[in-house]
């Protein structure tokens, strides 16, 4: 798409999409909780969650390692789909 | 925007003046009222001193007005300029809900007291450094064009105003400590999105 391929040349730095909040929800964490365990301030957690602001690689990675996932599970250059749609839609696949 | 995340509304009218929209008020609040404040300055120089009669309390008020304007929302965007490290490069973090409940965690005074100085996190300093980027050139443009507009009124057409009374002096004097003290926190403010409300 035009408009796409005109962001991809203007921009120098493109959308990271993100699953924290996803992950942050499945084991009941508070953003404060998650930002203590990161050393970062709660709000970061929020501009995080919200795509406002990409992480460094260094953060990305003490995320990763904190929820025990690797990166890519949790960063993406492309948009996630949902998670239920990603494990049930694949097994749904394999049965067939 | 790339999470499906909705920005909280922070409550309370405290906590109202961290949205976008007031930090933004108070920011044209600040420099309007400095521009305010000039303006009668240069008023009360022209007619001399004193006020006539029937101008002096309405000038008086006005003033002492403009005055508290500039002071609070000087103060509001210097302690939100140290909470971002442009002070001594530290910030303070911890509420008194949020020691209470760190406490209640079981932490002890010592380890609570050291949570409420904490250095900047990277995305903090990586706003810092953007504003202050930004606010470099705007800040060289106004002084080296203020510097050339005086070369110019010494040199070449002496008619151009100068300022030649304490007052108007002290009223460039402290234009420039307000630049210098608020610009690159009035740009982080103006700048930076809603922040999401910590859900304890």
């Amino acid at each position: 798409m035009p408009a796409e391929r005109t962001e991809r040349l203007t921009s120098s730095q493109g959308a990271v999409h993100n699953r924290l909040s996803v992950l942050r929800a499945e084991r009941d964490w508070s953003r404060q909780r998650l930002a203590d365990a990161l050393g970062l301030h709660h709000q970061t957690v929020g501009y995080l969650e919200r795509g406002d602001y990409n992480p460094s690689l260094e953060l990305a990675l003490r995320i990763a390692e904190l929820f025990a996932l690797p990166v890519e599970a949790i960063f993406s250059l492309r948009p996630f789909k949902p998670l239920s749609e990603e494990v049930y839609g694949r097994t749904a696949q394999e049965e067939r | 925007m790339t999470a499906s995340q909705s920005v909280d509304r922070p409550g309370g009218s405290w906590k109202r003046l961290e949205t976008r929209a007031w930090r933004r008020r108070l920011i044209v609040a600040m420099y309007a009222g400095y521009a305010a404040l000039a303006a009668e300055i240069l008023v009360h120089e022209h007619f001399g001193r004193p006020w006539p009669s029937g101008l002096r309390l309405p000038a008086e008020l006005v003033f002492g007005l403009t005055v508290l304007v500039i002071t609070f929302s000087w103060v509001w965007v210097l302690s939100a300029a140290v909470r971002y490290g442009f002070g001594p490069a530290r910030r303070r973090v911890t509420t008194v809900a949020r020691m209470r409940e760190l406490k209640a965690q079981g932490y002890s005074a010592k380890e609570v007291m050291a949570t409420m100085v904490l250095p900047p996190d990277e995305r903090q300093q990586a706003v810092r450094h953007r504003a202050q980027a930004i606010a470099f050139p705007i800040s060289a443009v106004i002084v080296i064009g203020g510097a050339m507009y005086a070369v110019l009124a010494i040199q070449v057409l002496p008619g151009l105003w100068l300022p030649h009374s304490p007052a108007e002096i002290w009223a460039i004097v402290t234009a420039l400590i307000l630049m210098y003290s608020t610009l690159p926190p009035a740009i982080l403010a103006w700048t930076e999105p809603d922040a999401a409300v910590a859900d304890h």
